[in-house]
Parts: C-alpha cells; sequence; structure tokens
C-alpha cells in the first residue's frame, strides 16, 4: 500500500499505461499522485466487504437489439483518418515488428 | 414582461411565424462569435459554411412549423462529441484535426430537430478538468469576468451560451462538466439520468459516468435541447427505454407541496459565504412558493472526490489505451519500434491532466492496489446511490449548491490537481449515482460573479427537476441580467 510519496512507482505504472515520461514529468506525477492516493485512502476506512459493488445488480436488464444486417462505415473513409497506411490504401502501417 | 429573444425557444417561434430567417439567425450567431470569440477563446472551430447552408435549407422549407422543434437555432456543440467531416479534438492534440467519420446521436438528432451547428467549443482535454485550462489549445475565459475561468470541462459550450454567441449549447457531464460551468456562468445546466441520452459517438472519458446535457440561458431552452437528444438509441446499449415525457408540461411554476431535501451539514461546510448565502435565499424562494424544505443527511457524500477521481481515472486509462497512433490521432515521427510509437505517440499527443489521469487509472487498476482502490470505490459508489437514492424517496430533489465558491481565477489551481478536484465536491455524488441535476443560476457575488444553485432528483424524474427550476426562474429571473464584459447580444446584422 503506498502510504508515502516514494511508494508510488511511476515509471512502473508508466510504462503499463504506455506512457513515455520525461525525468521532471515522472518527479512531478510522483508527488501529485502521492497526494492523491494519500487523500484517497480515506476510502479504505469503509467497512464495505458485504457491500456489493456498483453498478447494481439488481438493474433493470439491458435488452439486446436484434442482429440485424446493415453497412458499416467505407473502408476508405476510416483508413483517411490513418496516420499511415500502406500503398493500396487498404491496411494501416506501423513500423515493423518481426525480422 | 419582456421576454429574451436570444433563447431557443423563442427563435424557433419566430422561425415558425416568418418573423425570422434560418439565415438571420446564423448569420447573427457568427457575427457575435466574430466579436466574442476573441475574447473567450469559447470556440476551438466555427463552421460558417455548413452552417450556413444548413439555414438556408431551412430557409427554403415549404412549411417552417414541420421544421422540427429547434429550426432555425444555432447550437454549439462541445469538442468532444463527433460530428462528421467537421473537426473533432476533444481539446487534445492527439486528436487535432481529426475528422471523424459519423456524426454522434445526440447530435444528429439535433440536426434533424432543425437546429443549426455552428461550431466546436472548447474543453479540457478529454474533458478532463474543472476549469478549461486543460485544453491543448487555450482555456475559455468567463464571459462575467475575462481573468476567470468559465468552469470545464464544458467551458466553451459555458462561454459561448453567457456572451450570447449562441442560444444554447451541448456539453458532456462525467463529474459536473456541464453543471459548474453552468453555475460559474450563470446559466441552465442539466446532466440528465444516465441513460438518457446516447453516448454513441461521445469521445469516452469515463463511460459508467458520462452524459450529454444541454447548457440555456432559461429552463425552457434547456428541457427543449434534452427533449430532442434523449431517448433509446440502438448504437448505445445503455440507453434507457423509459418513454420520454414532455418536459415543457412541467414547466408550470406551482411547486406547492413539493418536499426540498436539504444535506445542511454539506452546505456549512467548507462553502464560500456569498455561495451559502445565495443557497439559503434559493431555498426561502422555494419555500416561498409552497415548497416543503426538510433537513437531509449524507454521510458518505464526504468521500464522493475520491470514489469518484479512482474510478473515473480507472474507465479513462482504458478508454485512452486506443490512442496508439495506429489508426487514427497523432502518430510520433520519432519512432524506431511499434513500442517506441505507442509511447511517444501518447507523450507527444497527451496533455499532463490527462497522463496524470491515465497513470493514477492504471494503478488503481494495477495488481495489488485492485482491491484496495478500485473494487473498494466501487463498493463506496453503491454505498452514495443507495443513500441518495433512499433520501430521494422521502424527498422530491435535493438541493446543494453547484460549486462551494464562484468562478476561480485562471492559473489559481492548474498547479494542484488536488486542489482542482475539490472543486466537483458538489457535483460527482449524482454522477455516481446515475441520477439527474441541473445547476440554475442563483444570483452573484458582490463582485457579480455568478452563483449557481443545484438541484438532485429521483432516476428519470428530469420533469421534477425542470418543474422546480423553472419556478425558481420565474421569481428570481436571472438570466435578465447580462455581463458587463462581454455580452455579444448588442451585436446586430442587417
Amino acid at each position: 500500500m503506498p502510504d508515502r510519496r516514494d511508494d508510488f512507482a511511476i515509471r512502473h505504472v508508466a510504462s503499463l499505461a504506455r506512457l513515455e515520461l520525461t525525468k521532471d514529468e515522472e518527479v512531478l506525477y510522483a508527488r501529485q499522485l502521492g497526494d492523491i492516493l494519500a487523500y484517497a485512502r480515506q476510502l479504505l476506512q469503509f467497512d464495505a466487504a458485504s457491500v456489493r459493488s456498483a453498478p447494481p445488480d439488481d438493474a433493470v436488464p439491458v435488452p439486446l437489439r436484434e442482429d440485424r444486417v446493415r453497412p458499416s462505415v467505407a473502408r476508405e473513409v476510416v483508413l483517411a483518418s490513418a496516420p499511415d497506411r500502406t500503398d493500396d490504401e487498404c491496411l494501416f502501417r506501423v513500423p515493423r515488428v518481426i525480422g | 414582461m419582456p421576454q429574451p429573444t436570444w433563447t431557443a425557444t423563442a427563435i424557433r417561434a419566430a422561425f415558425v411565424r416568418g418573423d425570422l430567417s434560418a439565415t438571420h439567425a446564423c448569420e447573427t450567431a457568427l457575427a457575435r462569435i466574430n466579436v466574442g470569440n476573441q475574447r473567450t477563446g469559447a470556440f476551438l472551430s466555427v463552421h460558417a459554411d455548413g452552417a450556413r447552408q444548413r439555414a438556408a435549407e431551412l430557409d427554403r422549407a415549404a412549411d417552417r412549423g414541420a421544421c422540427g422543434p429547434l429550426a432555425g437555432v444555432p447550437i454549439a456543440v462541445k469538442d468532444n462529441i463527433c460530428t462528421e467531416g467537421l473537426t473533432t479534438t476533444a481539446g487534445s492534440r492527439m486528436l487535432q484535426g481529426y475528422r471523424p467519420p459519423y456524426t454522434a446521436t445526440a447530435v444528429a438528432r439535433l440536426e434533424a430537430a432543425g437546429a443549426v451547428v455552428i461550431g466546436k467549443t472548447n474543453c479540457d482535454e478529454f474533458a478532463m478538468g474543472s476549469s478549461n485550462e486543460h485544453s491543448a489549445f487555450g482555456p475559455a475565459r468567463n464571459p462575467w469576468a475575462l481573468d476567470r475561468t468559465p468552469g470545464g470541462s464544458s467551458g466553451g459550450s459555458a462561454a459561448a451560451v453567457a456572451a450570447g454567441m449562441v442560444p444554447v449549447a451541448v456539453g458532456s457531464d462525467t463529474g459536473g462538466s456541464v453543471r459548474q460551468p453552468a453555475g460559474f456562468c450563470g446559466l441552465v445546466g442539466m446532466r440528465p439520468t444516465y441513460g438518457r441520452v446516447s453516448r454513441y459517438g461521445l469521445v469516452s472519458f469515463a463511460s459508467s459516468l458520462d452524459q450529454i446535457g444541454p447548457l440555456a440561458t432559461t429552463v425552457a431552452d434547456a428541457a427543449l435541447v434534452l427533449q430532442v437528444m434523449a431517448g433509446q438509441d440502438d448504437q448505445d446499449a445503455t440507453t434507457t427505454r423509459e418513454p420520454v415525457p414532455d418536459w415543457n408540461a412541467a414547466l408550470t411554476g406551482d411547486i406547492r407541496g413539493c418536499r426540498i431535501g436539504v444535506p445542511t451539514a454539506i452546505v456549512e461546510n467548507g462553502v464560500d459565504a456569498e455561495v451559502s448565502s445565495a443557497f439559503t435565499q434559493g431555498v426561502a424562494a422555494l419555500r416561498d412558493r409552497g415548497a416543503l424544505v426538510t433537513s437531509v443527511d449524507l454521510p458518505h457524500s464526504g468521500v464522493a472526490i475520491p470514489v469518484y477521481y479512482v474510478i473515473a481515472t480507472a474507465e479513462a486509462s482504458s478508454n485512452l489505451a486506443r490512442y496508439d497512433g495506429v489508426r487514427f490521432g497523432h502518430r510520433t515521427a520519432q519512432a524506431g519500434s511499434l513500442d517506441e510509437m505507442y509511447e511517444r505517440s501518447r507523450d507527444e499527443g497527451f496533455g499532463a491532466e490527462v497522463k496524470r489521469r491515465i497513470i493514477l487509472g492504471t494503478f488503481v487498476l494495477s495488481a495489488g492496489y485492485y482491491d484496495a482502490f478500485y473494487l473498494k470505490a466501487q463498493q463506496v459508489r453503491r454505498l452514495i446511490t443507495v443513500e441518495l437514492e433512499s433520501v430521494l424517496t422521502r424527498c422530491d430533489v435535493v438541493m446543494l449548491p453547484t460549486s462551494p465558491t464562484a468562478a476561480f481565477p485562471l492559473g489559481e489551481r492548474v498547479d494542484d490537481p488536488l486542489q482542482m478536484y475539490l472543486a466537483d465536491v458538489f457535483t460527482v455524488g449524482s454522477s455516481l449515482a446515475g441520477l439527474p441535476a441541473i445547476s440554475m443560476a442563483g444570483g452573484f457575488t458582490g463582485a457579480g460573479l455568478p452563483i449557481g444553485l443545484q438541484l438532485i432528483g429521483r432516476r428519470y424524474d428530469e420533469a421534477g427537476l425542470f418543474r422546480v427550476a423553472d419556478a425558481y426562474e420565474r421569481d428570481t429571473r436571472w438570466f435578465e441580467r447580462r455581463t458587463p464584459v462581454c455580452d455579444c447580444r448588442n451585436v446586430v446584422v442587417d
């Protein structure tokens, strides 16, 4: 349980979140998030073991819509937003992963 | 009694009568934006050509009465709500220049009702903020005091309406992002019951909390805009099949016997003296109209802020995982490998507050901390919900200030995230419970800053909120007061 600022493993958590932080950002966020977590620790005092978590499981069930075939957004429209795409404009392109 | 003319209700009526063309309303809004936007930064983009074209189509209609309940009304849309072919940035560099391939259901319904989308409004990045200072494109400013925040995250929508650039606007409310800006800018802002308005096309922040809602100068306008947007949508499984009543019919002015619950202990603690005074006067005004005021207790409300920030950031960390530089949005130019591309694209595309929240959300969902923070927060969320719903069996609405203070100066809290989060203390509870809540114009501080008063209602009882807010508005008519600093309503076109 992180109850001190230096216990907040900022670099590890940032890597889980796929964020590359500068050293300055690491220092700043570790301090700010430490403050926020210290505040959030008041939650831990609650004896809520018997409480079902939200959202309530007795809520009205959501009816599912019927399956039906309909057109989706055209491929070229979707690919128009892509930062990079293959020359035939059929695929998203990313840096090479293998070999 | 003179009625305001720059409201959706008045514009639509004048359009149907033939006294006003949609083109004239559109040109008036564009001229007012031209003046007001330089001072407030309310809009991130203005879509003059498209708006003119749509207005001209409406003017050509053979039967103006059939053009819909918002026919000819210029409307501003928060920039985290998708509009096909129009830039939708969510206030982020990550989505700079992004043009969505589809339109949000809420906006499609507004357009089908005859509204003319005139532009997209400034907001905190991905709606994460309470001051609009976390917009990647600079803050919006409060038309009542340009050195102060208009609130957030829907600050641009609030500034646009408060300055008279547009009669109505649409925002989104996750933990108070419609109500708090409405309060800071002297407007009416409604967060409907969770599930009332489709989230299809709303850029996701925290999916169990996000709702789209209207900002307007009058209760009647807020009711009208929500009426158009509300209702079940096949594109969003969380929308309710609950019928949408005629909310205008609720605006009777009659609140005799209405039971108003006041959580005295909360209101007396940590609220600015002028806000407290306005709140007391607001309660008295409702009592004078025949409402019954009772004191209620909400002991769990004190932990609503940590519950909210654990749950909202957890959901945000998941929702914002989609921004990886592959399919849309920003991609770094400096990547050798796929991993580097992900990390650098996100580092360059996201601002500080978004990174903070993603990291916090990732942390509370991570092994070893999930049970302590996330699960616990979900359990306490349930306690907060049960508590509010229980109170609302004994009274019809719960009344609170919208915020503990009036609008604070730009720069005052931006470096202290925890202080910024505490500004949401009165709005996050109803968000967590999924209950409807409305902020109404509740008077002014001695320095002339608006004060917001808030009502929380039963699930699907937006009618009750509109009824009480309208009754209050009839007595106080705060909407008649205009900002002496940045009122664009004196800009007219021939």
